[in-house]
């Protein structure tokens, strides 16, 4: 039979351990109270923002894209690919629509919305699960036009959602060098989408084409 | 001495274990189909029923507006979204209730 002065260290020692595991793991987890950055470390953190898994870093990759520097000049090892799409939300729906960049890799794009979204285009780190995504853009618009150059690999791409009671509809049109897209619905279910190479793009051949 | 601490930091690891789970974030959209005071059914457009726990920390509010209201505020019929947060679909706690115009 242990002492009283044993039992007294123990339950200390315990109730030590248990405050250690309460702040460092149960609070980020639970609250997302995170005072000491451990949830973000060990990617617990509670996120309102992530919805669904990640893709494994690579997956769905033929070839991977990192771009070689020659001064203003990009080299990839493979042709850039290109992508349009209509996404349809329905009341209060949101999607989250990405693509796989290399870091350094460049995309251009432009979407629109039939009506007001909400929406933030964001990154995720390859192998995330729930680390905070990093936002790059997150202004209340109806469409949007840009170049983007992705600051670490991983999926990059926007979070749209409906906030009223009518079906929206968001055309999204893409070329770059990534390499996979994914779709994370409110379901929770993640889909891989294909996406199209540069021979769906029609070709002018030189000298047939008329000049006003 | 180092067993009853061994054993005690043992236990107090293995009961702080099941909360490690991390909670996943789930969107239901529907209608209040059952309502109690510590949970409510939420049926969405597919016919699937939800089954969320409410209380004191959940946040009602009426569409876009601002205001927060009381749990009773909730009525069996509304269309509601619900932003819950759980391991899985079967254990779910609602953290945001919106009482939005009924569902088309």
């Amino acid at each position: 039979m242990p002492s009283t002065q044993t039992l007294a260290l123990a339950t200390a020692a315990a109730l030590m351990a248990a405050i250690v595991i309460l702040v460092t793991v149960v609070l980020p987890a639970e609250y997302g109270i995170d005072p000491l950055g451990t949830g973000r470390r060990l990617g617990i953190k509670r996120n309102a923002l992530v919805v669904a898994p990640r893709p494994a870093p690579g997956e769905g990759d033929a070839v991977t894209m990192i771009p070689v520097q020659d001064g203003p000049l990009a080299n990839y090892p493979g042709e850039f690919r290109v992508d349009s799409r209509e996404l349809v939300l329905g009341p209060y729906e949101f999607i989250e629509f990405k693509y796989r960049l290399e870091k350094g890799a460049t995309m251009v794009f432009s979407w629109k919305a039939s009506d007001d979204v909400i929406h933030d285009f964001h990154g995720d780190t390859d192998g995330a699960t729930k680390d905070e995504p990093q936002s790059y853009d997150q202004q209340p618009r109806r469409s949007a036009d840009g170049s983007f150059a992705a600051p670490f690999a991983g999926i990059h791409g926007w979070y749209w959602e409906n906030p009223g009671g009518n079906p929206i509809t968001i055309k999204l049109t893409a070329a770059g060098f990534f390499t996979s897209a994914h779709e994370f619905h409110i379901d929770r279910s993640r889909r891989e989408r294909q996406l199209g190479s540069l021979d769906r793009v029609p070709l002018t051949s030189a000298g047939k084409e008329s000049i006003k | 001495m180092i067993k009853a601490l061994v054993l005690s930091m043992t236990v107090t690891t293995m009961l702080a274990a099941p909360p490690l789970t991390v909670h996943e974030h789930f969107r239901i959209i529907g209608t209040i189909t059952r309502l109690v005071a510590t949970e409510l059914d939420v049926k969405n457009k597919e016919g699937k029923t939800y089954t969320v726990d409410v209380n004191k920390k959940t946040v009602v509010k009426r569409d876009k507006e601002k205001a927060e209201l009381d749990l009773s505020a909730l009525k069996v019929g509304q269309s509601v979204v619900v932003d819950a947060y759980g391991d899985d679909e079967f254990d779910l706690e609602a953290q945001d209730i919106r009482i939005v115009p009924p569902l088309k």
